[in-house]
């Protein structure tokens, strides 16, 4: 078969843009399907959002197919959500929430600390806004003796853990609650016949238990998302330090880079004092990105531009001394200049 | 030894082809005989399809029945990336469609393996504009979709 011909007949078409309208959505669900299970969350995500089929596809909540197609992708791409959602999450509304960034009620921009107690993404302000104190409800509801009881089924972020944030731990350490919870849970038990009082008992036991159950399931959960973070912040850094290393190789390499009479083509002293180089050398690098061949370019001209201005800057300075020496002098100096430059040239004995 | 079968495409082109690749994928067989043609399938995706096939003809067979296996493996190798990346996209999705059809699995995971890479990592108009998917959101729907709440929305 000539199948070199037909590849490189083909190989112009590549590069053009579709014409009409693309086939895509036509395909059938069984297809979307398939190629969903090779695309991580993230992308699941934006694939939602493309157009009403595809969004009809990922975003029908009650199908077990739609399920299905976030639970294998989270299990395969997001190793620190392993956990299945939390009881009445779906997969799709959990992989948000822990994906997305910025604060979901104010939409303060990236934001990515996601409460597992209250289910939400959220800035302090915000969580201060929609939660209440301990205290507070006792300060509101002063009538109501088994308080503490009645909302003990709640999920709650305890004082210890908010002190590196909040200023009012110290003051008055408290329990924080959601606040609709409490108001909702507090309608429900004052919903319940006082008598007989069996009926309230046997709710405060239920709610108690589920409680608990849920405080350890969150407690499971916040454990393997911090795992997950602390392991990304080490890959990260891990990046960071493998990126700014391979920066000081190569300008290393430049600062030993030779000309055709084999000469060093940079004064190093001049090399040295550029500021660029003074920052990678020495300065702590943020980026974590790979360093790739265009950015070596980019920074490498920025700093040839450095040097070549400093250069130009040492020569003017130069001449300016030497106008006012004599004819004599000026050539004695060069020629020592001469001198002291040959003796780099030499092979070292 | 070399047997041929003939498939006809469904704008009438014949492929007489090595028996030994209606025999790894068995529906080619249905479409073998002089009047029989493969309904769906154009010559032009046909012969794509069976291009593949050819390079493929000793492959040793893959057990299917472990869907796990077939999952883990997101790489393509570099004649099938080759193959796939000199046909524009309609093929790409016909020859999805044409794997699909003739329950050529290997083939079709690969075609959904590189539609896979072309949505990754890509902005919501990126996976627009390569695919050429009209917006049919209007402005509503779009704002309901962005201000949508994941939980405990109580604004």
């Amino acid at each position: 078969m000539s199948l070199r011909k037909k590849n490189s007949q083909c190989g112009s078409k590549k590069a053009k843009f579709p014409i009409g309208i693309c086939i895509f959505p036509t395909l059938p669900p069984e297809m979307f399907i398939n190629i969903c299970q090779y695309l991580p969350p993230k992308d699941l995500l934006s694939l939602a959002q493309v157009c009403k089929l595809f969004n009809g596809y990922l975003c029908f909540e009650s199908s077990i197919t739609t399920q299905e197609i976030w639970r294998t992708s989270r299990i395969e791409f997001l190793p620190f959500l392993q956990m299945p959602p939390p009881e009445g999450m779906t997969e799709r509304q959990y992989v948000k929430l822990v994906l997305e960034r910025g604060c979901q009620f104010c939409k303060k921009p990236k934001i990515r600390k996601v409460y597992f107690e209250f289910l939400v993404r959220c800035c302090e302000d915000c969580l201060k806004s929609k939660t209440i104190r301990n205290d507070q409800i006792k300060e509101i509801m002063p009538e109501l003796s088994n308080l503490d009881d009645i909302i003990s089924g709640l999920p709650f972020i305890p004082s210890w853990s908010r002190r590196d944030w909040d200023n009012d731990t110290e003051k008055n350490p408290s329990s924080l609650y959601w606040k609709t919870d409490v108001i909702e849970t507090l309608n429900e038990y004052n919903s319940i016949p006082e008598n007989p009082p069996s009926l309230r008992e046997d709710w405060l036991n239920q709610k108690q238990r589920k409680g608990d159950e849920k405080m350890k399931d969150i407690i499971e959960r916040k454990k393997e998302n911090n795992k997950g973070l602390r392991e990304k912040n080490m890959k990260n850094s891990q990046k960071k330090f493998e990126r700014s290393n391979l920066i000081k190789t190569k300008i290393l390499l430049m600062k030993d880079e030779k000309n055709e009479n084999n000469c060093l083509k940079f004064d190093k002293d001049i090399l040295e004092d550029c500021q660029t180089y003074k920052n990678y050398m020495f300065m702590f690098q943020r980026s974590a990105l790979p360093f790739t061949e265009r950015a070596w370019l980019l920074l490498k001209n920025k700093l040839l531009k450095e040097y070549e201005e400093s250069y130009e800057h040492k020569r003017q300075r130069r001449r300016e001394r030497e106008s006012s020496w004599s004819r004599e002098t000026v050539f004695q100096m060069r020629q020592y200049d001469i001198f002291i430059l040959a003796k780099t040239w030499l092979p070292e004995s | 030894e070399n047997e041929t079968i003939t498939l006809r495409s469904s704008d009438g082109i014949e492929f007489h082809i090595d028996a030994r690749i209606a025999n790894r994928y068995t529906l080619l067989n249905n479409w073998n005989g002089e009047n029989a043609s493969l309904p769906n399938v154009t010559g032009k995706v046909l012969e794509k399809v069976l291009e593949w096939c050819e390079h493929h003809i000793n492959d040793p067979p893959l057990n299917y029945d472990n869907d796990d296996s077939r999952r883990r493996n997101f790489e393509i190798d570099d004649w099938d990336e080759n193959f796939i990346n000199c046909v524009n996209q309609d093929m790409l999705f016909e020859i999805i469609l044409a794997a699909n059809y003739l329950d050529i699995k290997p083939l079709l995971d690969i075609g959904c393996k590189t539609v896979a890479n072309m949505i990754k990592s890509k902005s919501l108009e990126e996976i627009r504009s390569t695919f050429n998917i009209v917006n049919d959101f209007t402005p509503e729907e779009e704002e309901a979709i962005r201000r949508e709440n994941e939980w405990a929305d109580d604004q």
